[in-house]
């Protein structure tokens, strides 16, 4: 993740927040704040390129966590998120070690901590379009193997940690009663390491490999389905095409959310 | 092709005090006649998973209606991926929250099902098109018969150092250098010639051509070194690797230790990564330890030859800190009865009819300038190669470290008679795949 990317993401993030209250589309409701907790599963599945674009792999992270978002003034909603994640980095491959290794263990668990922002842009008649943003960190846990296929008992620990942010519009269609179909373009990086330490006799290694998605732009398509002021469910499918290489045409990695949110 | 029989002599060599002989049993069994053959070559491929991600393999039972097969894929939250018609099978994409270990479980218990199993990704393997790479079982044991000529034995499938599966993942860096400190080598061998990394240095006639006067450097070079891929005699172990001739021996397969000590000396100062000692003596010096030394404490990887008059580890093999020692074994992966033995024995390798080049000169005209020997002096340049390809591919490593993952490497192959490290093979015969191919890490076994 280079220094660009991270400013841009800022620079995104505090327009949002900047915006001022005059230009919002709707400002015709009383005034408090509102708070509005949620339970998330999301399903992030992305293609990952690592030693500079030599390799991909693919990084599947069922994630759940609970969210708590704050409606500071109507069209403006700034959530914090916090849950549970399991990070499978199957198909990393580590060089730099004495012995090298092929990581196809599966999934480590993790903790998730994050922020997501939603701000209405604009509305006419059904039609609104909102900005959305938001920032996951996954923080990992070591877990411990055995290397069996040496003549000399081996060891090694593994620790993967991502970070995943998604910025962009949506547009959402509200002229149906329970639901408001949406469809929504995305900035969509997810970048990362997964650091493993060998030990096998007398010889020890470690080595981190950073990982970054291939993709970068994100398409959500989805609705929500409100049947009360109260209560809200959120479904959507998320497609991010990704390039396999020169002359090795397009990927497409998928994904998935499903959010209820309750309002108070 | 037949391969007739014109000589065979077992050369065993012995030091006297002071002196340092050449660790071939060499049994010439025979020569090479100059008929070509030519096999398809395999090229590598790039690393791929061991199975297709999330694809399974399904052929339904005939009394199941073609019309309810696809139906009953999707009964499996699966996706048809495409049919092969002519076999009956489906490739189904399994749902992403199911392992293919999984739902090849699930399926094989539905009666509708003759058989279901992992979409397994298959590799081309490296194999060179040296047209004699068919008799180095050594490189690749199938259980062929090695030779042509009647009476030639068979090898058992599996017994060798995984070669051609290591050459996928290294072939080496010609920046990595081997040092052959024997009796020369023939540097004009069609097999060699574009391998020699310079001509090397003669401690015997004190000049700056180490060609080879008798034939065993020559031999030792092969081993490591042949030209891979050149549609001509063999394959040597560390495909793209430099061979770097030093004279220490004479045309008679002795040397003295002040010669042999400053061919290592020599090979340590100019640039080799290894060093390939295939002689010995039963009496170690100070003088050939310190040399020893001072190779490893450059950053220098030394092998040596184990001995062949089933007696005790030679020297230089016998100082364990600074040199691997290599035993021998067969196309059987039993240990060679001429092989040392003793705890100083780190890893064995093929050392029993072993196939490589000698010098032009020795058969004379319309033969091949390759020949068949025994003794550990051949089992040697193959841990040699090894480490040249560790030591391209991971040019960090230290000796110790190259060392340490020869060994931990090795497969056990005499563990139903002793278990783990031994006297005779040591850590076992070497296995070039382990060492180099990444492992996988497929469960983990520790919370």
């Amino acid at each position: 993740m280079n220094r660009f990317r991270h400013k841009s993401i800022l620079a995104v993030l505090a327009a949002l927040a900047l915006v001022p209250a005059g230009l919002q589309a709707q400002n015709d409701v009383p005034a408090g704040i509102h708070m509005k907790p949620g339970f998330n599963f999301e399903y992030l599945s992305r293609t990952l390129s690592w030693d500079n674009d030599a390799y991909m792999s693919t990084l599947i992270m069922p994630t759940w966590y609970m969210s708590l978002d704050f409606e500071i003034v109507h069209g403006f909603t700034f959530g914090i998120i916090g849950g549970y994640t399991l990070s499978n980095f199957n198909g990393l491959v580590f060089r730099q070690l004495p012995f090298s290794l092929d990581y196809e263990a599966g999934a480590i668990n993790g903790f998730v901590l994050g922020a997501q922002i939603q701000k209405s842009l604009a509305a006419s008649g059904f039609w609104e379009i909102t900005a959305d943003a938001q920032f996951l960190a996954s923080l990992g846990t070591t877990k411990l193997f055995t290397i069996d296929q040496l003549n000399t008992s081996g060891q090694f620990d593994a620790k993967g940690t991502w970070m995943h942010v998604q910025v962009g519009p949506t547009v959402i269609y509200r002229g149906f009663e329970l639901f408001s179909p949406f469809i929504g373009a995305a900035y969509d990086k997810l970048w990362g390491t997964f650091t493993v330490n060998e030990t096998i006799g007398n010889l020890t290694g470690s080595e981190a490999k950073s990982v970054s998605s291939k993709g970068a732009v994100a398409v959500n398509i989805g609705t929500i389905y409100e049947p009360s002021p109260n209560f809200s469910l959120r479904i959507a499918g998320t497609f991010v095409p990704y390039s396999k290489g020169t002359g090795q045409g397009l990927g497409l990695d998928l994904g998935g959310t499903l959010r209820a949110v309750f309002s108070f | 092709m037949t391969i007739p029989r014109h000589r065979s002599a077992r050369i065993l060599a012995v030091l006297a005090v002071g002196a340092a002989t050449v660790l071939a049993a060499a049994s010439f069994a025979s020569h090479v006649p100059s008929a070509h053959i030519r096999s398809i070559a395999a090229r590598g491929v790039p690393f791929a998973p061991t199975q297709a991600n999330g694809q399974v393999l399904v052929k339904f039972r005939k009394s199941l209606p073609v019309a309810l097969q696809a139906a009953t894929i999707v009964a499996y939250q699966s996706k048809v991926v495409t049919k092969i018609s002519r076999l009956g099978v489906y490739v189904m994409e399994i749902p992403a929250d199911l392992t293919v270990e999984e739902m090849v479980s699930a399926l094989r218990q539905n009666p509708d099902v003759e058989y279901a199993e992992a979409n397994v990704m298959l590799r081309a393997l490296v194999t060179p098109n040296d047209p004699l790479f068919k008799y180095q079982y050594a490189l690749s044991n199938t259980g062929q018969v090695i030779g042509s000529v009647p009476g030639s034995p068979q090898g058992k499938a599996t017994a060798d150092i995984k070669a051609p599966a290591a050459w996928e993942e290294t072939k080496g860096r010609e920046d990595i250098v081997v040092a052959v400190v024997d009796t020369g080598v023939d540097m004009a061998h069609p097999d060699l010639k574009n391998k020699i990394k310079n001509s090397g240095k003669d401690f015997i006639n004190n000049d700056n051509d180490a060609t080879d006067d008798f034939w065993h450097g020559t031999m030792v070079a092969g081993i490591i070194g042949a030209q891979c891929d050149n549609g001509e005699g063999i394959a040597g172990v560390a495909w793209n690797c430099k061979i770097l001739p030093v004279k220490v021996l004479d045309n008679t397969g002795f040397g003295s230790t002040d010669k042999i000590a400053a061919g290592i000396l020599w090979a340590a100062d100019n640039g080799a990564a290894v060093i390939n000692l295939s002689l010995g003596s039963e009496t170690g010096t100070e003088t050939l330890r310190a040399a020893l030394k001072y190779a490893y404490d450059k950053g220098v990887v030394i092998v040596a030859a184990a001995g062949n008059d089933g007696g005790n580890v030679y020297y230089p093999a016998a100082y364990d800190t600074y040199v691997l020692s290599v035993a021998a074994t067969d196309y059987n992966d039993s240990r060679a009865a001429f092989s040392n033995f003793g705890s100083r024995i780190d890893v064995a390798a093929p050392g029993v009819r072993i196939l490589s080049t000698v010098p032009t000169w020795y058969w004379g005209p319309d033969v091949l300038p390759y020949a068949y020997g025994d003794g550990t002096s051949f089992a040697a340049p193959y841990v040699s190669g090894l480490a040249a390809l560790i030591k391209s591919l991971k040019t960090w490593l230290t000796p110790a470290q190259i060392m340490d993952i020869v060994r931990y490497s090795a497969d056990d192959v005499n563990s139903s008679q002793y278990l783990g490290k031994d006297e005779y093979l040591g850590y076992g015969r070497i296995n070039m795949e382990k060492a180099l191919v990444p492992l996988i890490i497929q469960k983990p076994t520790v919370q």
